[in-house]
């Protein structure tokens, strides 16, 4: 009893020496915090409306309750979850080829021995991540249609023409590969802040050690970017559920509905239909909670066999 | 350092000079597009050369005196809006990048939570209209000032800085805002640029905000004048004879837009380049 | 050093309020929704708010509204939203609750807040309006837009416009070239279109498009099935259409007609005589295509026409689309679909905070009767235009102003704040006569001359439903949009899945609801026509 107390005490007098060894901290940290409490938190009572029949005029605190009602609307239409299985299944695609493709391309720049000639190709790279995507699904459209770019070369090397757009074996293809013609260049660019931070030294004993260019990308420049790579793969898994959805609506069409159409097109439909405020906000709270629960653990895997972690 | 040419060097200089090709070719042909007569554009006969080289569509959007205005709003609004979220965005990460801030583990909870949960855009423009920001340059600068992925990107590089840089500068006297001033923020000059490059584009891209929460057209950005040329091209509501006018420019005028508005991004770039020198950080460690 | 740090935090605290603060009060002068205030001299000042079309700005300033200014005392705030994200701008401020004094929606948008007490209802106020009342009497389908009996908005009525509608139009030249009839049937024009590839083995004859909010394949399915006697969807894509044989709405896939239509489009697919890339052709793709001559045929707005040949007479001289009788189907019915003239899908709804709604009445009633609608239209007699004998001419003075701009029309239309694009709320278009090339004019008195003889039929709008009804379109369209979308293509597409396939589709349409949903169309119309 007296001993339990004791360490309260003592927890407690721990507590504020921390509290007040961290003051200025806190001075800090109370602009983020007012900022995420206003701009954040408090549009948060927005969420109500998943629970609600919406009134415009009654605003969130006087709507009628609707229970879970839209939550049934969408968990038992069985064509709802068809479209989460394209969703997560776009972006495990995309996590498998698109994540990768900006480190492999900084450790490539890292190889290059030319300064003015890697400055080029990174200056170029990027550009195309400033293209809205209306440009680059116009211009997807124009290069695969049957008499297109694409097309065209196919035809000198005597293969047919394919109607790229409306087969739904390829539009996985075009999407993530258009996503690593637009976000290579820019992806790279955190990595290539990384690598930075690496000890020029240590590269130096290794050569002495006589080792090998691939032995050092894999001892010594790997290794020294791994935890923004961790951190990066982290933030990517809180996104499984959500896809850049412009671009699917301009690129997907009947016949590739069935790999094409995603969570977020079907909402968007049904909005067209008639505003549905209460069932979009559903939906949402259905995306972040299980996003949330992905990345919780996804954080604690990552915390104990590398130490990277978002929180 | 003795550097032997290897078939590896071989291999990634032609990687290299393909991908430049594969990004450079798409930015060539809108180009020659914005500059080809409308005709030859619509009979799709530029694919490899300009034809009918003029300057029509470029004249067509600076004839326009809202592009121009809204030029110099998309300065400012980038200008300041990076300035804010740059310090606000530091404000966040450097506590939670300290092992002693004392209940770290839930602030950063609370602050990562943001990226999983929101309210929407309703209840996010009632706090915004409640403050009495429509209309203003804060509404597109302060609701958006931090984004939590840039956030952490930053704290995980200010927690590779050694603890040891931390504790000598206590021990000289330093607080916490001078040895942030004085000892992280010049160590973080390569993730300071990254993230400058980050919010400069992505408020000079940015058109949502401001199409929300402004009203008057002087404000406006020029994202949202160009987009507008840019969807409207193809999408306008076309049942009268009215689409047809306007088709024949409107690829020319489309990519003519779309070069207005990254030419003047694209400078940004080397300056930003420089504070990209490997060892960069630890070297001044030493020095 | 404790003393030091104390002041540090109060310093960051003030800092923080200032910083709030300073957005607070910067946002003072805000002007939102500010009402409209009557100041002294009894002026009227009212925010407005529409899209606005890349093609013809909205100049604040512009002769409307300073004409408006000075004959009516009003003082118009104009808030021009772009118009790709306008659906977006006005759906936030509806949902908030803050909207401006006017403002343009849609009649979905009517239908779906009109209960929530957000827009004047209108209905008390409209035997203080003679123009507006007589508008309605000549536009008797505006009966559409009542809901529960009360109207909530004022339409955009046309005046006068060019007629223009989903006609078939072909490469007249290229038919004398190769020895060709004109084609009267849909079977003679697939014979056309199949000599037409045989002539030209790289193309594909007939190109069609997404446009107006439709997908490519609706858009191109609705003038071939209605041509057949059938039909696809509605204006705003519902798989229902309205059969004025029948008077009554139809679902397509149910009758033959339909299901000889996509026959017949699968019969020109597989044979290469229909653009391959139909499904996602966008208006780009489908001029480049017509324009270059990859493409001779399109079921499409004729206006285009007119644009295509002079792009090719730049090259070829010879080189012209020509629009062609209406083609026979198979049961030998004969008609076409049409554009509908009036736009009375948009209508400006007037914000239930107005301080005087009866002035605000007064001053829209206005911009209906003659005055009105020629300032809003035409600009400013003797000024900027003359009428002649009854006809519509631009003055010299305009005509330099703006010939030799870009696009003239818009340029003038934009300078004056006038027209469909600008402040007008019944429109009359005879601006346009000047800048048309004669084809069009002789187009659209042919369509006109259909439309009077039952050949030609206009596109009609939604009937009002009441809110069960809505609610059950939502679960409804849900679920059979997505199902008939991802199978049309299909049947188009692919051989022989017609044949196979087709009864187990029409099957499943009816159990994911498609009678139920033909039912609310057919009880909501009955209830406008009782």
């Amino acid at each position: 009893m007296a001993s339990s107390s004791k360490s309260a005490v003592s927890g407690w007098s721990e507590a504020r020496r921390k509290i007040k060894k961290s003051k200025a901290l806190y001075a800090m940290f109370a602009f983020p915090l007012v900022y995420f409490l206003i701009f954040h938190y408090a549009p948060m009572v927005g969420n109500l409306m998943a629970f609600q029949d919406y009134s415009i005029i009654k605003g969130f605190f006087g709507s009628p309750w609707a229970g879970t009602k839209y939550f049934e609307q969408f968990l038992n239409d069985s064509y709802f979850w068809q479209v989460v299985r394209n969703t997560v299944l776009l972006n495990l695609y995309s996590l498998i080829f698109f994540f990768p493709a900006p480190i492999v391309f900084a450790l490539l720049l890292n190889e290059l021995r030319l300064q003015l000639f890697k400055r080029f190709v990174q200056s170029i790279t990027y550009i195309p991540h400033f293209l809205s995507t209306v440009v680059v699904a116009g211009m997807l459209v124009n290069f695969l249609s049957s008499d297109g770019l694409i097309n065209q070369f196919r035809g000198m090397l005597g293969a047919d023409s394919i109607t790229f757009l409306s087969m739904p074996e390829w539009f996985r293809t075009i999407f993530i590969g258009s996503d690593i013609w637009q976000g290579l260049g820019w992806g790279s660019i955190i990595y290539l802040a990384a690598l930075t931070g690496i000890d020029p030294t240590l590269y130096e004993a290794a050569t002495i050690d006589g080792a090998s260019r691939w032995r050092k990308m894999r001892h010594i420049t790997i290794p020294g970017i791994m935890t923004v790579i961790m951190v990066m793969l982290l933030l990517n898994l809180g996104h499984m559920l959500s896809v850049g959805f412009e671009k699917i609506l301009l690129l997907y069409s009947g016949p590739t509905y069935e790999t094409a159409d995603v969570i977020q097109t079907y909402v968007y439909r049904r909005g067209l239909i008639d505003s549905d405020f209460s069932f979009a906000a559903a939906v949402g709270i259905f995306q972040s909670v299980l996003s949330f629960v992905l990345v919780i653990s996804a954080n604690q895997l990552s915390k104990k066999f590398n130490g990277a972690r978002l929180f | 350092m003795t550097t032997k040419k290897t078939w590896f060097d071989g291999v990634n200089l032609v990687l290299m000079l393909l991908l430049i090709v594969i990004t450079l070719y798409p930015l060539y042909y809108m180009g020659i597009v914005s500059i080809s007569s409308g005709g030859a554009v619509s009979r799709g006969e530029v694919l490899w050369l300009p034809k009918g080289i003029n300057l029509q569509a470029y004249k067509y959007v600076f004839d326009d005196p809202a592009v121009l205005r809204s030029y110099g709003n998309t300065i400012l609004y980038t200008a300041l809006g990076t300035l804010i979220s740059l310090v606000l965005t530091t404000l966040c990460a450097y506590p939670l990048s300290r092992n002693h801030f004392y209940g770290r583990a839930i602030f950063s909870l609370f602050v990562i939570f943001t990226m999983f949960f929101d309210g929407g855009l309703i209840p996010r423009f009632m706090v915004v209209h409640g403050l009495g920001m429509v209309d203003t340059i804060w509404a597109l600068v302060i609701p958006t000032a931090i984004s939590v992925f840039n956030m952490i990107l930053m704290r995980t590089f200010f927690e590779q800085i050694p603890e040891a840089l931390h504790e000598s500068a206590t021990v000289d006297g330093a607080g916490e805002y001078r040895t942030l001033l004085q000892i992280v923020l010049p160590l973080s000059m390569p993730v300071m640029a990254t993230m400058f490059l980050f919010y400069a584009v992505g408020q000079w891209n940015s058109f949502f905000p401001a199409l929300i929460y402004l009203n008057e057209k002087e404000l406006y950005p020029l994202q949202i004048i160009l987009r507008n040329i840019v969807i409207q091209g193809d999408m306008a509501s076309q049942t009268t004879q009215m689409g047809a006018d306007m088709a024949t420019m409107s690829a020319t005028i489309k990519y003519a837009v779309v070069y207005v508005a990254i030419l003047p991004v694209l400078c940004i770039y080397p300056f930003v380049q420089k504070y990209f020198v490997q060892g960069a950080m630890l070297g001044s460690v030493k020095g | 050093m404790n003393r030091n740090k104390k002041l540090r935090i109060s310093g960051s605290a003030a800092a923080l309020s200032i910083f709030l603060l300073g957005g607070t009060l910067a946002g003072c002068g805000d002007s939102n929704n500010s009402g409209n205030s009557g100041s002294e001299d009894g002026a009227l000042s009212l925010t407005w708010m529409r899209y606005e079309h890349p093609s013809q700005a909205i100049v604040s300033d512009s002769k409307a509204v300073r004409e408006i200014e000075k004959r009516q005392n009003v003082k118009l705030n104009l808030q021009s939203v772009p118009q790709s994200n306008y659906d977006d701008k006005k759906k936030t401020l509806i949902a908030t609750n803050t909207i401006p004094d006017v403002i343009l929606v849609k009649q979905d948008d009517i239908q779906n807040y009109s209960d929530t007490g957000v827009f004047l209802d209108l209905t008390p106020y409209i035997d203080q309006m003679p123009n507006f009342k007589k508008v309605l009497e000549e536009h008797p389908e505006v009966k559409n837009n009542y809901i529960d009996g009360k109207l909530f908005g004022f339409p955009l009525v046309t005046k006068w416009d060019l007629q223009a509608g989903q006609i078939p139009m072909i490469r007249m030249d290229l038919l004398k070239k190769n020895d060709l009839a004109v084609p009267t049937t849909y079977d003679e024009l697939y014979e056309t279109l199949k000599k037409l590839k045989e002539a030209n083995p790289a193309s594909f004859p007939f190109a069609s498009r997404a446009a107006n909010g439709l997908t490519g394949t609706e858009n191109l399915i609705n003038p071939i099935a209605f041509g057949f006697g059938s039909g696809y969807t509605t204006s705003n894509g519902t798989k229902v259409y309205y059969d004025p044989a029948t008077k009554r709405y139809e679902f397509g896939p149910y009758s033959d007609a339909f299901k000889d239509a996509i026959s017949w489009l699968h019969k020109l697919y597989s044979e290469k005589l229909l653009d391959q890339d139909y499904t996602t052709a966008t208006s780009q793709t489908w001029q480049e295509k017509l324009n270059s001559g990859k493409s001779f045929y399109f079921q499409d707005n004729n206006g285009f026409g007119n644009t295509f040949n002079t792009i090719m007479q730049q090259q070829d001289p010879e080189a012209k689309f020509d629009m062609i009788p209406v083609l026979e189907g198979p049961g030998g019915v004969k008609r076409n679909l049409v554009y509908s003239l009036d736009h009375l899908s948009e209508s400006y709804v007037i914000s239930t905070k107005v301080k005087n709604p009866d002035k605000v009445i007064a001053f829209i009633d206005w911009m209906y009767g003659e005055e009105g609608t020629n300032i809003t239209s035409l600009g400013v007699e003797n000024e900027d235009y003359v009428i002649e004998n009854g006809e519509f001419k631009l003055t010299e003075e305009a005509k330099s102003k703006y010939m030799d701009k870009p696009v003239p029309y818009y340029a003038m239309q934009s300078d004056l704040g006038t027209g469909y694009l600008g402040l007008a709320m019944h429109y009359d278009d005879r601006p346009n006569i000047p800048f048309q090339a004669p084809d069009s004019l002789a187009w659209s008195d042919t369509n006109l001359k259909n439309v009077e003889a039952g050949i030609n039929f206009r596109f009609t709008n939604d009937p009002p439903f009441n809110k069960e009804e809505r609610e059950r379109l939502k679960q409804l369209r849900t679920e059979l949009d997505s199902f008939i979308t991802s199978n049309m293509d299909k049947f188009i597409i692919k051989d022989g899945a017609l044949e196979s396939e087709w009864a187990s589709f029409v099957e499943q349409c009816k159990a994911k609801g498609a009678d139920e949903l033909l039912k609310i169309y057919n009880d909501a119309l009955a209830r406008v026509q009782s």
